[in-house]
């Protein structure tokens, strides 16, 4: 194949792949960084990732894999950078499942609230829980996360059983609360 | 809430998705290859200012011990410049290893970077044998002159940023076993 032609396929790949997977990588994005400007640019360097990342695109797996695969690493690596820069610390989710309602609320209609809940809950966890608990909310099932995480189906199974109940928590004492 | 209701709530979420025309993209990409080259050229630059400098002192100086010194720093300023044009064309990767599953893409990340921090003796070793004759040679022609205090500003220093990075590289080596243990486990 020629250049041009790599190229030209490579454009019109990046081109399909933001219309059908743009919504969802917004979201992932979201999910790496709450702050509004520093969000837009991590956006723009996910799609800038995956539009040079098609360049080798053969099919080895789905598009939608694939994009998906290049949000969550960009994202992954921008939180370890962030993190190296402000010494954050995440937790894992035997710590989360401890703290479950420690932090403050904000009264805001009952929908937003649940969504600041998770983003707050998603925010606090390590990058591969944090990966795993983006893909479980786009309701992947275990076989097509194990392709984008690289776990085994089984260790999927497994940590998605202990997002489950974390998410109901969390939303069950917004519950109690109001 | 169920968990259904709650996967609609999240992707009901109305966010910005952008949009990047492929020019921009392009552009995007020119300046980051810019940055990347001008990050490079920095360190080229040090270490050619380095070689120029004890080339110089190496002509002027009197001493031989201290001209050996200079000429040895001088050759570990080439190396020094071999080894990061060297290492940085190895860890470019491709662009298409972003879409690798994320353990592996992880792994790989952490063993780059535990492999840079590793390195460091490599950037720094000749040079720093071209630093020791050079002190050795201020204190010729008696050694009972050595001049401890001066090393001690060159000595202390490195051996300080060596021991960060070796830590830095044995903390890397941990979140790698322990991701190596996550598979491990998943396997069983």
């Amino acid at each position: 194949m020629s250049k041009s032609e790599n190229t030209t396929s490579q454009d019109t790949l990046y081109q399909e792949a933001a219309r059908a997977f743009g919504s969802e990588v917004a979201r992932f994005v979201a999910g790496y960084e709450r702050d509004d400007a520093k969000r837009q640019d991590l956006l723009q360097e996910v799609h800038l990732a995956l539009w040079q990342s098609l360049a080798g695109f053969k099919g080895q797996c789905s598009l939608r894999t694939w994009v998906y695969r290049v949000a969550h690493n960009v994202g992954a690596t921008h939180v370890q950078r962030s993190m190296r820069s402000v010494q954050r610390k995440s937790t894992n989710l035997e710590e989360a499942e401890l703290h479950v309602d420690e932090r403050a609320e904000i009264i805001l209609t009952d929908s937003r609230l649940d969504l600041e809940r998770v983003m707050t809950l998603i925010h606090s966890l390590e990058v591969l829980d944090r990966e795993l608990m983006l893909l479980y909310l786009e309701d992947l099932d275990a076989a097509s996360i194990s392709a984008i995480t690289g776990l085994s189906t089984r260790n999927v199974a497994t940590k998605v059983h202990r997002i489950k109940p974390l998410l109901t928590s969390r939303l069950s004492n917004r519950s109690k609360s109001s | 809430m169920n968990d259904q209701e709650l996967k609609s709530l999240w992707q009901s979420q109305t966010l910005m998705t952008g949009s990047y025309s492929l020019e921009q993209l392009q552009r995007d990409a020119a300046a980051f290859r810019r940055e990347t080259v001008r990050d490079h050229t920095g360190g080229m630059i040090s270490g050619a200012m380095v070689a120029l400098i004890f080339g110089f002192y190496a002509w002027v100086l009197p001493v031989t011990l201290m001209r050996i010194g200079c000429g040895l720093v001088v050759l570990g300023s080439f190396f020094f410049m071999y080894q990061l044009q060297r290492r940085g064309s190895i860890r470019k990767r491709p662009p298409e290893a972003l879409a690798l599953p994320f353990i592996t893409y992880f792994r790989e990340d952490l063993a780059r970077q535990r492999d840079a921090l590793r390195s460091v003796l490599w950037y720094i070793g000749p040079t720093l044998l071209g630093l020791s004759v050079f002190v050795w040679g201020m204190a010729q022609p008696n050694p009972a002159d050595f001049p401890w205090q001066v090393t001690s500003v060159f000595i202390i220093p490195v051996v300080v940023v060596v021991a960060m990075h070796f830590f830095a590289a044995h903390r890397l080596q941990r979140k790698i076993d322990q991701l190596d243990q996550l598979n491990e486990s998943a396997e069983i």
